[in-house]
């Protein structure tokens, strides 16, 4: 058993943080609501609008967490973040015509360059 | 002589030589050189250590070090040229142009400054293309090495991105030569990647991809998509997309090497951005993609991304996928998941016992995961609850065609969930829903159905879904208390679909006066009311008796919802008695509102679609017969005649002239040629069918697709066959069936299923029945159209068993 949860209850998570709540007392409504009313005098809606609206998001999603899990699990795409894209070490400009040069010489008749001079 | 005796024995041999040619002998170094390059390098590093060094040991590492360089053994060139220490010119550009080969530019520079007037003047161009320097081509070089030193040129101005000086320098070069236009693509391509205003010419890039990789040597693609691939990485998203996709397209048609199918699938995957892109689209690319470019542990997420997106479009593969992503690291928790979504997707797309074990095995393995993930919240609990729920659920979908063992499997889960829901608090919701979806589960036992309502109810009294579920299970009950019971459910929810019924019980009993506390101005309401105020087919004289009942608040209507009501009212009467019909159509006729006649064409134009012709013609009898007939409505009702038979219709005039005076006449007579002329009638059903926005989907009606057997066979193109056929099936206009396709579909495919099922006797009945259904009345539940107090066959209210019956049957008759 491990403490770390699942990317599934990232959400619940985050929210528990938002609202300054431990894990377990997130499941307290009662706690939930006095979290709530503390946290968002910090964020009031008319100085800090896109916090108060996160505040409120945490709320409403640790208020009704059954609707939320119901969505969360059939979810059409995984919860954890996508892949970092795959290195692709860079190329110069005209490096594929250098490349092509590269590979020209490659096939040069020596003979020929040195013997018609 | 088997192979393996065969290889032996040219082992042998080649040892025999080499050792010969190692001893000195000539003519096996000659034949060493000529077979096996690789091996003649030891005898000729041998031959040239020798003092005095032989000029035949030059020779021959001239002639091995040339063949090694066009095999592209460039290490094998070098070891020669080192022992023999560059004092030969020839030897010595064969090292220089190796080493360049295998991008050793300083090297390659030292070789040729050995030969400062022979080689360096052949080499200097191509290392100072390689640091983007052009070269003086000057008269004094020989016709090669001037096209080498354009070439280079090409590449120098490519490098500094000068674009003028590019295209000069191509003109110098052979331009025919295959070489050439290899170079002029790569050139091109170049120079397009980062032309931040070019795009329009972006257009090209593909074809000079094409001509890149169609004028290299076979050996060197691959290479060449690998660096055009990280040259591209630099450029924007867009292009970076495009250059991918064109790669990938090149890497499949020239088979090249997994590192190029690689490198192309990075520049796309790098091209998607993932940071900003939407997760579903980033799932759907990868399973398209594939995952090769990632490197651990990113596979594994990768991998996971890629099988979601597959789930819909390859359920196999999804399945296989994430294992092999669980087994590269990705998250447990979310391959399961997945695992159990693709599961669901495979059972609801083709249910029965073996498909539902599986889902219910890995739905299993996810709860369990999910429980022992973390017990340090309620949410884990929840979760679980959460699996159970939705296990439920997708079973109660196939409620109608669930074999033992899969009702087994769904009690199991149903307990299970009830389980979970005692464990987990505040759980009231999950607990109503679970007993909803036990209703549905046992929908064939209306005890069982019955239990679970009242259990839902305790939780929600005002639950719709449970009162309907219990008033089912009542009335198969036979429940001699169900009026009761209904008008207990329309107090509890306030629902408009319990209204016409408890209504009609408190009416009956005296206990409510017709009409009293209706909505105001609600056109629905007022018609399921009036409905509630007969039983049994009308006759033409209850039809006015009711209607006069029904006129006050008729006349309370305003403009648009009173022309919505009296369509509903004609759809209502018209299968059942044409005279009565007709008495209703005159009656609406003799009472024009303020919409005037757009109003009474929209109630019309439901007779024209139903091809009610005779009841127009019992109408217009009626209203002529009258001597306050309202000659604007009189001709309105001739119009609509004259659309569905325009011949009957100048019989009838011809037949009533007597009666009409002769502005009426002639004002009548004018409908008929506008009756023929004018589609008014399309416009006026649009504008009602708009006007009641239909509230009721029938998507899973559609589901079962269009009828195709019988007409439709016949017809070549699909499209018309179509229209045809429920033009045929409906008795009405294809382009009417044409336009209503357009705007709504559902609609006409239950009309087309309902007429399709019994189209001999009730083929009217269903038509209208439908009719009104897509105009969001709720019939269909032994209130109307097919006669009041006549039970309609809904379409709706087929059970899903009866229709995947019916699939069956139609896939037996294929």
């Amino acid at each position: 058993m491990t403490d770390q949860l699942p990317a599934l209850f990232g959400g619940f998570d985050e929210a528990a943080k938002t609202l300054g709540l431990e894990r377990a007392a997130a499941d307290d409504p009662v706690a939930t609501r006095a979290a709530y009313r503390k946290t968002v005098r910090e964020h009031p809606p008319d100085r800090d609008p896109e916090g108060f609206r996160r505040v409120r998001a945490a709320y409403e999603l640790l208020l009704d967490p059954e609707a939320a899990l119901l969505s969360a699990l059939t979810l059409s795409h995984p919860h954890v973040p996508p892949p970092e894209s795959p290195l692709l070490h860079p190329a110069p400009r005209g490096e594929t015509a250098l490349a092509l040069l590269r590979v020209y010489a490659g096939q040069l008749d020596a003979d020929a360059l040195l013997g018609e001079r | 002589m088997s192979p393996g005796v065969g290889r032996a024995t040219k082992e042998k041999k080649r040892h025999k030589k080499l050792r010969a040619a190692l001893a000195g002998d000539a003519a096996a170094l000659d034949s060493l050189a000529e077979r096996n390059p690789s091996l003649a390098v030891e005898p000729c590093i041998q031959q040239l250590n020798l003092s005095p060094r032989s000029e035949s040991a030059v020779a021959m590492a001239r002639r091995v070090g040339s063949r090694l360089r066009k095999l592209g053994r460039h290490s094998e060139v070098a070891r020669l040229v080192d022992a023999e220490g560059g004092s030969d010119p020839k030897l010595a550009l064969e090292g220089a142009l190796s080493a360049f080969a295998l991008g050793n530019d300083a090297e390659a520079e030292r070789l040729a400054r050995l030969h400062p007037t022979s080689v360096w003047p052949i080499v200097e161009p191509l290392c100072n293309a390689a640091s983007s320097k052009r070269t003086r081509i000057t008269r004094d070089m020989n016709t090669t090495t001037r096209s080498l030193a354009s070439l280079a040129n090409v590449v120098a101005c490519t490098r500094s991105g000068d674009q003028d000086a590019a295209t000069r320098a191509l003109r110098e070069t052979d331009r025919a030569a295959p070489v050439s236009s290899a170079f002029a693509a790569a050139s091109a391509l170049s120079l397009l990647l980062f032309d931040a205003s070019g795009k329009a010419r972006r257009t090209k890039l593909s074809d000079h991809v094409t001509r890149l990789l169609a004028s290299s040597p076979s050996g060197a693609k691959s290479m060449l998509v690998g660096t055009l691939a990280r040259e591209a990485a630099n450029a924007p998203l867009p292009v970076r997309e495009q250059v991918g996709n064109v790669l990938l397209g090149e890497v499949e048609r020239f088979t090249l090497s997994r590192e190029a199918r690689t490198a192309a699938q990075s520049l796309l995957v790098s091209a998607l951005d993932l940071a900003r892109e939407s997760r579903p689209r980033v799932a759907g690319a990868l399973a398209e993609l594939g995952v090769e470019a990632f490197e651990r542990p990113a596979r594994g997420t990768a991998r996971l991304y890629a099988a979601f997106g597959a789930i819909r479009r390859d359920p196999q593969r999804a399945l296989s996928e994430f294992d092999l992503a669980v087994a590269e690291g990705a998250d447990l928790v979310e391959a399961l998941r997945g695992r159990f979504l693709t599961r669901a997707e495979e059972y609801a797309k083709a249910g029965g016992a073996r498909l539902a074990g599986e889902y219910s095995a890995t739905a299993e393995r996810l709860l369990k995961t999910i429980l022992h993930a973390a017990n340090t919240s309620g949410h884990t609990r929840r979760a679980g609850l959460a699996v159970a729920l939705d296990v439920c659920h997708r079973f109660a979908l196939q409620a109608a065609d669930l074999t033992h063992r899969e009702q087994k499997l769904a009690e199991d889960w149903i307990s299970r969930a009830n389980e979970l829901v005692k464990s987990s608090s505040r759980s009231e919701r999950s607990a109503l829903a679970l007993h909803l979806l036990e209703c549905k589960i046992h929908e064939t036992d209306p005890a069982r159905v019955l239990r679970a309502a009242e259990s839902a109810l305790a939780i929600d009294p005002a639950s719709l879904p449970a009162w309907q579920a219990k008033l089912v299970a009542c009335r198969r009950l036979h429940d001699p208390a169900w009026d009761d019971l209904v008008i207990q459910a329309w107090r509890a929810t306030g629902a408009e679909e319990f209204a016409p019924e408890a209504r009609r019980t408190l009416t009956q009993r005296g206990e409510l006066e017709p009409y009293r506390d209706l909505a105001p101005n609600d056109p629905k309401a007022l018609f399921l009311e009036l409905a509630g105020q007969v039983t049994g087919l009308l006759t033409a004289d209850e039809v006015e008796r009711v209607f006069r009942s029904a006129a006050p608040h008729r006349a309370g209507l305003d403009a648009v919802n009173h022309a919505a009501f009296d369509a509903a009212l004609l759809a209502a009467l018209v299968p059942g008695d044409e005279v009565a019909a007709g008495r209703a159509c005159a009656l609406i006729a003799m009472h024009p509102d303020d919409a005037g006649a757009s109003a009474l064409r929209r109630s019309l134009s439901v007779l024209i679609s139903a091809g009610a012709s005779g009841v127009l013609e019992r109408a217009i009898h009626e209203l002529a017969s009258r001597s306050d007939v309202v000659t604007s409505s009189l001709s309105e009702l001739m119009g609509a005649f004259a659309v569905l038979d325009p011949a009957a219709a100048r019989q009838m005039l011809f037949k009533l002239a007597p009666q009409l005076s002769r502005r009426v006449l002639s004002e009548v007579s004018n409908a008929l040629v506008l009756g023929d002329r004018e589609d008014w009638y399309h416009d006026a059903f649009e504008a009602l069918h708009d006007l009641l926005h239909p509230e009721i989907c029938l998507d899973e009606l559609i589901e079962e697709g269009f009828p195709t057997d019988g007409i439709a066979d016949e017809c070549e193109d699909d499209e018309i066959a179509g229209i045809e056929l429920l033009a045929t099936l409906l008795a009405v206009p294809p382009a009417l069936v044409e336009r209503l396709s357009e705007r709504d579909l559902d609609r006409l495919g239950t009309a087309a299923v309902a007429a399709m099922n019994d189209r001999t006797n009730e083929q009217a009945m269903f038509r209208l029945f439908d009719l009104a259904h897509g105009m969001g009345l709720p019939v269909g539940k032994g209130l109307g159209i097919g006669g009041f107090g006549t039970p309609v066959p809904s379409m709706r209210a087929r059970s899903k068993s009866e229709r995947n019956a019916r699939k069956r049957q139609r896939k037996g008759r294929a």
